[in-house]
């Protein structure tokens, strides 16, 4: 389990993790989501021991990670710019990450790039961005560490090798101790691979949750009221997170059970109601929202 | 299969093969450029030697002699290429800690399961054992090359061997000094800075120490060595000059290689040993800095604030004072006391426009000129403090006298180095290191305190009358001190006689006690002003015998300053690839030499000029306008040797009634050498120069002075007018 207890970071006076707390557990696909300039790159490189922690603190397996390699060993990382040596193959990087973690399998990585149609001896400066993700990706995978944490890994793969991937964690995940946590604002992307969500904003986590417990928790109601009375009979005791209106038709967030936010609607007369399923990227907009980050701002100024 | 599979050795080679890989590049350029920098010049060295050799018939000996010291020149310790290896730590620096730069590759590198000190530790050893393979075999193949144009011998391969394991050293030291300024700094161009910073600073600083003492102090002399510490670079170089003086002082003869290495190592032994103390205090540093470098200090130009602080201030007052010493050279010339002032103004400008400077700099924003006022401010305050102690002599400088107790020896140099000697590479300056030791030192401390007053009180005077000399005290904790003196033409001559009349003055002021003059085809000229005659293929012992005898009796201060020179013998020695020639003025009071050379008959009857000789002289009135003739002695002393006059008025004469006149009233005497005083003899303001018929059918030209109070009234109507 890696573990952040009350983690800040700072870059001179600009605070980049703010006192963040989160776990995340073994065996689920953790999703890392936040704004530009949240801090989770930041905290990734924290957790892979790039990064020493102002204060807090960061523990893989109840172990501090920083100028330890024994933790080490247990993480492989993927930074959102990768590096190659210069004029390697993806041969090169097998031999060397063959001598860096024990576990390495070097022919699963062949066979891997095979099955990706990479060619262990091109130079990997002539592959393209998403070839480059791949090799990491397979690399990382190949590598036999527990945990394996991907920076914008996904963004650029095409559909095809994205679900290639992610069969490959699940299947990665069934056969021994695996836990990879994936940052990313491509919410569509982290929607259907992860397990967990932690959403970050200026620097500190707005909410930690299953995927599954958190679209169950929100839900998004377009109506139309009879009259202005209703519609505050309706409200009445619901936590709106966003309330827009167009004409008479109302496009409600609310935080809640479906159940309970149906049955409280029913408290007024409607001429039209629906309850629409929501994205985890409207999740995202409307918790973020709720904070302040109002991407209408940037539209309207 | 899994590397947990894999054997430890297999892991190894692995391990081995990735990196071997990945460092091939560097093996590839860093191995051809050595190879070209080593082993081509030691070729074409050794080649030219012989094709030199064959051309001008040399010896076998000296062309061994010639090859030999191509080796030493090359790989040797009297090799330059000592920069190139510097050169290379800095590059080998740069290439192993490239990803501090980087952001992806710090995220790479601090990401793999190692620690810092094993990342660090594996960069210094990689490049460490990189170079040295690359150095060694690069040394392997000169020796090789060597060896089979027959040039080496055991000293010279010692030798060889001493500059290897000295490059080494310099190489790490260069290397790590690097290291530190690229974990000192978050970009490369300041890392670069920080570098230069790091490996000259002391240097520098050093040498501007020494430029301020000749602002400041009139007793300064340039025998004074600077000598940094902490500073590989200047280690180097005196490392290369040490062995420059080494071999010079044995005359480059390989076979005596061992006098000329312990000569070496003595000369260098404190520089090598800073030089080890550097890499030592450089490596803690890394050490130490390291554990404070963060991955995130990438893009900051320096990662520690006390250290950007020191450098602001250091880098103000390093610029300050070499603004300060560039000013006085350019005025230098047209000095005057009032321009402290302007120095010390220019300086504190200059140190604000730095501190404005070093802050766009480090912020990379010219908006930050204003920034950082407390570093600036504490630059100044320094500044002023060194100025005001140099100005008023805080430390004691222009009244240095040692006690008696804690000199081990002194000397005396005089500004004439070339008055004995023109030989190859000889001067009087290097015997009179090499040989004077006076041990009797309180009459020496005695005459020193004399003409540190009398130097001090004639600051404002560009040229103060008197004996310009250099005094030099070796104390007993093994350092040389030097001070430049005047000493006052009206010093008590009873204190110098004690000075100069001790056997060792004379044998280390003198320099014919040390002329081993080993040639078979040695000629004598002996010149005065009258005549010029020559005694060919003599035996320079019975000569040196008569004239060394002749010194030990008569050479003391009082009697040269009044007596007169009756001329000059000029032995050549004819050495097979060169001709040395050393002269010994005469005295009219050597009895010994002037019985030597009567016994051979080329001592003339008659000092007169003869006027019949005489063609045409030319008489050149140096201060027009002035009358020495009417001033004291002591007046003229202090004019001639005051007041620098940039016009004069000449005029030739050929009448034989004013050549009569003019050759009578000549000094046919020589008034230079040591210890003279002219002003109460010769009419300095007019000099001339006599057109003479000489024995042979040719002409000559003969340079003298008017006897004082003598010079035709003719002359002072042509050229004083």
């Amino acid at each position: 389990m890696i573990e952040l207890i009350e983690l800040n970071k700072s870059f001179d006076d600009i605070k980049a993790v703010n006192n963040v707390s989160l776990k995340i557990s073994d065996g689920e696909v953790f999703g890392l989501v936040g704004t530009n300039g949240a801090g989770k790159s930041t905290i990734l490189r924290t957790i892979a021991g790039v990064y020493k922690p102002d204060s807090g603190i960061v523990c893989v397996d109840n172990r501090p990670v920083y100028d330890n390699p024994d933790v080490k060993k247990d993480i492989f990382y993927i930074s959102d710019e990768q590096y190659f040596f210069p004029n390697c193959t993806p041969e090169d990087l097998a031999d060397f990450y063959g001598t860096v973690y024990d576990n390495f399998d070097k022919q699963r990585f062949f066979d891997m790039l095979n099955g990706f149609m990479l060619d262990k001896s091109r130079k990997v400066n002539t592959f393209s961005k998403g070839m480059k993700k791949q090799v990491s990706i397979l690399l990382g995978l190949c590598a036999g560490t527990k945990y394996m944490l991907c920076d914008e890994t996904f963004d650029g793969l095409d559909p095809v090798v994205r679900q290639g991937v992610k069969s490959l964690f699940a299947a990665e995940m069934s056969d021994r101790e695996f836990t990879p946590v994936i940052a990313s604002h491509n919410l569509r992307e982290l929607e259907d691979i992860c397990d967990h969500v932690g959403l970050i904003h200026l620097g500190g986590v707005i909410l930690s949750e299953d995927v599954s417990d958190m679209k169950v928790c929100m839900q998004k109601v377009q109506c139309v009221f009879a009259s202005e009375e209703d519609e505050s009979k309706a409200l009445e005791g619901l936590d709106v997170l966003i309330h827009d209106k167009r004409g008479r038709l109302h496009t409600i967030t609310v935080r809640g059970e479906r159940e309970h936010v149906e049955k409280s609607f029913k408290r007024g007369e409607m001429i039209f109601f629906e309850v629409l399923a929501l994205t985890l990227e409207e999740i995202f907009i409307s918790e973020t929202e709720v904070v302040g980050y109002d991407i209408r701002k940037f539209i309207m100024g | 299969m899994t590397s947990a599979n894999l054997s430890w050795g297999d892991k190894i080679k692995a391990n081995r093969k990735s990196m071997g890989k990945r460092r091939l590049w560097a093996y590839v350029l860093v191995l051809p450029a050595m190879a070209v920098a080593f082993v081509v010049p030691l070729l074409l060295y050794l080649l030219r030697a012989i094709n030199y050799a064959n051309d001008y018939a040399q010896t076998r000996e000296v062309l061994l002699y010639e090859k030999q010291w191509s080796v030493l020149r090359i790989i040797g310790f009297d090799s330059p290429l000592i920069a190139v290896v510097g050169l290379m730590g800095v590059i080998y620096a740069f290439m192993g800690f490239s990803y501090l730069f980087s952001k992806s590759k710090l995220d790479f590198y601090l990401s793999l399961p190692t620690t810092s000190a094993r990342r660090v530790l594996n960069a210094f050893a990689v490049a460490l054992s990189n170079f040295t393979c690359i150095l060694l075999a690069v040394e392997i193949a000169a020796i090789l090359v060597a060896a089979i144009f027959g040039a080496l011998s055991g000293p010279v391969l010692i030798a060889v061997l001493i500059q290897t394991i000295r490059m080494l050293v310099f190489f790490y030291a260069c290397f790590t000094m690097t290291t530190l300024a690229i974990m000192l700094c978050g970009t490369r161009i300041i890392a670069i800075l920080m570098a230069a910073f790091l490996l000259c600073i002391t240097c520098v600083f050093s040498l501007e120490m020494y430029g301020l003492k000749r602002v400041f102090f009139v007793t300064f002399s340039r025998k004074s060595i600077p000598s940094p510490f902490l500073s590989p670079v200047y280690d180097a170089y005196t490392g290369y000059t040490g062995s420059l003086d080494a071999l010079k002082l044995y005359d480059r003869a390989p076979y005596k290689m061992a006098d000329i290495m312990s000569t070496y190592m003595n000369n260098v032994f404190a520089c090598d040993m800073d030089m080890i103390f550097t890499a030592v205090l450089a490596t803690v540093a890394v050490y130490f800095i390291y554990k404070h470098r963060r991955a995130e200090h990438i893009g900051k130009t320096v990662i520690l604030r006390p250290v950007r602080w020191v450098l602001k201030v250091i880098g103000c007052i390093v610029t300050s004072l070499a603004g300060m010493i560039v000013i006085y050279i350019l005025y230098s010339k047209v000095w005057n006391h009032s321009l402290y002032i302007v120095l010390c103004v220019a300086m504190l400008v200059i140190c604000i426009l730095m501190g404005c400077l070093i802050e766009i700099v480090l912020d990379a924003n010219v908006k930050s000129f204003s920034k950082g006022k407390s570093q600036t401010l504490m630059a100044l305050a320094i500044l002023l403090l060194i100025f005001f102690i140099y100005r008023g002599d805080l430390i004691g400088y222009d009244c240095y006298v040692p006690k008696a107790s804690s000199v081990e020896y002194c000397a005396l140099y005089t500004h004439e180095p070339y008055g004995y000697y023109s030989m190859y590479d000889e001067t009087r300056t290097r015997y009179i290191k090499n040989n004077m030791r006076v041990k009797d030192v309180e009459p020496f401390l005695q005459m020193a305190r004399v003409s540190m007053d009398y130097s001090r009180s004639k600051r404002e005077a560009k040229r103060p009358s008197g004996w310009p000399m250099t005094l030099t005290y070796k104390l007993k904790n093994g350092k040389t001190v030097y001070r430049n003196v005047t000493i006052p033409y009206d010093i008590d001559p009873d204190l110098m006689d004690k000075v100069t009349s001790s056997d060792e003055f004379k044998k280390g002021y003198v320099p014919c006690f040390g002329d081993i003059i080993a040639s078979e085809n040695v000629d004598l000229y002996f010149e005065t002003r009258s005549e010029y005659k020559v005694l060919l293929r003599i035996d320079p012992q019975e000569f040196l015998e008569c004239y060394r005898q002749d010194v030990m009796e008569n050479y003391k201060f009082s009697s040269l300053k009044n007596g007169r020179y009756v001329g000059r013998v000029e032995i050549t020695a004819d050495m097979i690839d060169r001709f040395d020639t050393y002269e010994y003025p005469l005295g009219e009071n050597y009895s010994h030499t002037i019985e030597y050379l009567k016994k051979y008959n080329i001592y003339p009857k008659s000092f007169d000029i003869d006027l019949d000789k005489v063609t045409e002289v030319n008489i050149t009135n140096n201060w027009p306008g002035y009358d020495f003739d009417s001033n004291t002695d002591e007046e003229v002393a202090d004019m001639y040797n005051g007041i620098h006059s940039y016009d004069f008025t000449e005029k030739n004469y050929t009448d034989k009634e004013q050549l009569k006149e003019i050759v009578s009233n000549v000094d046919s005497s020589y008034s230079d050498g040591d210890w003279a005083y002219i002003y109460d003899k010769d009419e300095v303001q007019y000099w001339m120069s006599m057109k003479c018929k000489d024995n042979y059918g040719g002409e000559s030209y003969v340079n003298c002075n008017f006897l004082r109070h003598k010079v035709p009234q003719f002359v002072k109507e042509d050229l004083n007018n």
